[in-house]
């Protein structure tokens, strides 16, 4: 009937695109979906016509479906999915052409046979369809001089280990005990599943603060009380790190808006509120009164919390989240990683601030670093983790300036801790194992996997006493591990000073 | 074609640096692909540091081979504004079926009579940025995309114009995934040529 209408009605051709568009949009609705073929063996001519109709307009669906990322100056690395117009279907069932609420207001307005409705046709991508560069005139060209070579039949894909979640390192016997179980399991409500955040830590008076959402709350970890430290203000404001000084009496807090809040613990309010950063603030360190903040923005500031004028110098290095801040124990040097893959190391002194311009860059990491501690026996040793799709430990050696080892530990790194007793090296791991291992160092056996979280850790934290961890998972809960008890009978006049809460002067005689 | 003063000539890229920037991009990119995806084993790859990042490379002589001499053929092609895009496809051995495809589309910006600027507008410290930041994407992509559970090839197609001559090049069917999910990654301009880039794969 298309064909008909072509023939008899050559002079009125435009109307009659309007109206054979019509039949055939009809038509559509009738036949089987996904029996196109027919359809279009019928229409014949104005196939191409309606071809390109329904091409054009399926086109603007998926160009207004998914949108062209903007690009803002910290915004995520990790591509957004977005969701074209064919997830889970089969092109052939989206019906082509327009939609049947467009179909039935034409027929309601066709009124005069010789002016016809026009609202069903797109004209203008009509034209643009029939004037612009055919593309089947297009060539597809392979190279056929070379062949492309093929891994060999045995081979299996190293990036399995992302996918199965089982893990494959085999476990060294250990000599000591370790408890394979959290020996206490704290809710978390509300705890935001953000890699790059530290929401978690421990302070040398045994106190833990955890960020849930908008509040602190303090852990007494000696008597077990949960107090609300703080709540903050603004309807999509969040915390979004916390960090106790040395002596732990005051707790630094980042949020989302950019701001550092000052608060005492002991009086339990606040001190000042530092502005400064353009977006979140994720990670913050102290290095006596000068506390170092590291934002989204990818800048770190230093703050001196004792004038006025608080920021001191701001360090450029990192083009996107700080993710990790970490101070050596002698104030050397300052550690950061972000989620542009690298790890910069700012040389610096005890009580002042760091150069402006980084000592090392590292870029070997294939992911976000997050986890990072330094050395507590051999200052000059850093050990960085990386995101997903690293899952390394890396030791970086300050003096050569480079990677001295890695361990590959199958999964994300959210924390890392040393452990000076046993000369060992506790991570926290994320997708897809969800676990804790502890590491020999310098062997680089693994000696524990201590399993729990039903989620992936997010953060990581130290006792004072270096005797236990905390780990705050996307599970909601908080997980205490007593893994580095200290063996009573083995050196017992150590182990005795160790036990004790240590003072602020304990803690600095022991960044040697 | 206006040319800028001796000092823009001097910061701003010219199409032959357009061109090798691209070609350059897309050579470390598939190497960073077939790394990344696990195509071929970590051990037949060498770490090497580029635009500040570390890239790993092939080292086996065959995908050297195979590279050292289509690229020469792209910078021609690219020179001329012939190539409309690159896919790079990753297919199953035995089936041959396409089970992840990358694709580069390429731009040329056009002066207004139509021809192909020859003196672009764009720092080259900029466009490094811009093509780190893909690259960084492509090696983040590894966290969605699924994992390619056979052992796999990769089939490079390039899309040209109809008068696109070139010696040891044949045609050949494009390749198309079966409900493809696709995502698009950031997108660079050297001001002169724009390279958009998508990855496409089976959504299960």
């Amino acid at each position: 009937m298309a064909q008909f209408s072509i023939e008899n009605r050559m002079r009125a051709i435009t109307m009659n695109l309007s109206e054979v568009n019509l039949m055939s949009s009809k038509k559509e609705n009738q036949i089987s979906k996904n029996d196109q073929s027919t359809k279009l063996g019928k229409s014949l001519c104005n196939g191409s016509i309606n071809m390109s109709l329904n091409c054009s307009t399926n086109s603007q669906s998926v160009a207004t479906k998914t949108p062209k990322r903007t690009e803002t100056s910290f915004s995520n690395k990790t591509p957004k999915m977005t969701q074209g117009p064919t997830l889970g279907k089969p092109n052939s069932w989206k019906s082509p052409g327009m939609g049947g609420g467009a179909i039935r207001k034409a027929q309601n307005i066709l009124g005069d046979r010789m002016v016809p409705s026009r609202s069903t046709t797109d004209f203008e991508a009509a034209h643009h369809k029939m004037t612009s560069e055919d593309p089947s005139g297009d060539r597809v060209l392979s190279y056929q001089t070379v062949q492309i070579p093929k891994p060999q039949e045995a081979y299996i894909n190293h990036q399995k280990a992302l996918y199965s979640a089982s893990s494959s390192t085999q476990k060294k016997p250990s000599t000591r005990f370790i408890p394979n179980t959290a020996d206490r399991v704290l809710d978390a409500p509300a705890m935001m599943n953000d890699y790059y955040l530290n929401l978690l830590d421990w302070s040398q008076t045994n106190f833990i603060s955890v960020a849930l959402d908008k509040q602190v709350y303090l852990w007494n970890a000696a008597s077990g009380d949960i107090q609300e430290l703080m709540e903050c203000e603004g309807d999509d404001n969040y915390i979004s790190s916390v960090q106790f000084t040395q002596d732990g009496s005051y707790l630094a807090i980042g949020l989302n808006t950019g701001c550092v809040e000052l608060w005492d613990i002991q009086q339990q309010r606040r001190l000042r509120t530092m502005a400064g950063h353009a977006a979140r603030v994720g990670v913050l360190a102290w290095n006596e009164h000068v506390l170092s903040s590291g934002s989204r923005s990818g800048l770190i500031f230093h703050h001196d919390v004792r004038i006025p004028q608080h920021l001191v110098a701001s360090l450029e290095g990192h083009t996107q989240e700080v993710c990790s801040l970490k101070w050596s124990g002698d104030h050397r040097f300052l550690a950061s990683g972000g989620n542009d893959n690298l790890v910069h190391v700012w040389e610096g002194t005890s009580g002042q601030i760091t150069r402006n311009t980084p000592l090392h860059v590292f870029n070997q990491h294939q992911a976000a670093v997050k986890g990072m501690a330094w050395c507590p026996w051999q200052n000059r040793l850093l050990a960085t983790g990386g995101g997903t799709n690293d899952r390394s430990i890396k030791l970086w050696n300050m003096n050569i300036g480079d990677c001295v080892d890695t361990i590959d530990t199958k999964s994300q790194v959210s924390g890392i801790f040393w452990n000076s007793e046993y000369q060992e090296i506790i991570s926290s791991h994320g997708f897809p194992n969800h676990t804790l291992q502890i590491w020999k160092y310098p062997t680089k056996a693994k000696v524990a996997e201590l399993t729990g979280h039903d989620e992936r850790i997010l953060h990581l934290a130290m006792s004072p006493g270096e005797t236990a961890v905390m780990s705050a998972g996307a599970d909601e809960t908080l997980r205490l591990w007593n893994c580095f008890q200290t063996d009573p009978n083995k050196k017992k006049g150590i182990a005795g000073r160790r036990n004790e809460p240590r003072s602020a002067l304990d803690a600095m005689s022991n960044f040697r | 074609m206006a040319a800028g003063t001796a000092q823009e000539t001097q910061n701003f890229v010219t199409l032959k640096g357009s061109v090798e920037l691209i070609v350059d991009f897309f050579n470390y990119s598939l190497n960073s692909i077939l790394y990344q995806r696990g195509v071929f084993p970590e051990e037949s790859f060498i770490p090497t540091q580029h635009y500040g990042l570390t890239m790993y490379m092939s080292k086996m002589p065959e995908i050297k081979k195979y590279t050292d001499e289509i690229l020469p053929h792209l910078k021609k092609w690219l020179t001329e504004g012939k190539i409309k895009k690159l896919v790079l496809a990753l297919c199953d051995v035995n089936s041959k079926e396409p089970l992840e495809c990358w694709e580069f589309r390429i731009l040329a910006e056009e002066t207004p009579t139509g021809e192909i600027k020859q003196q672009g507008t764009k720092p080259l410290k900029d466009i490094q940025q811009e093509i780190r930041n893909v690259l960084r994407q492509i090696t983040a992509c590894v966290t969605f995309l699924p994992l390619l559970d056979c052992v796999c090839s990769f089939d490079l197609q390039v899309h040209t114009k109809k008068d696109t001559q070139g010696e040891g090049w044949g045609d050949v069917q494009p390749l198309s995934i079966q409900n493809a999910q696709e995502v698009q990654l950031r997108s660079f301009s050297t001001s002169i040529q724009n390279v958009h880039t998508f990855v496409s794969y089976k959504s299960v």
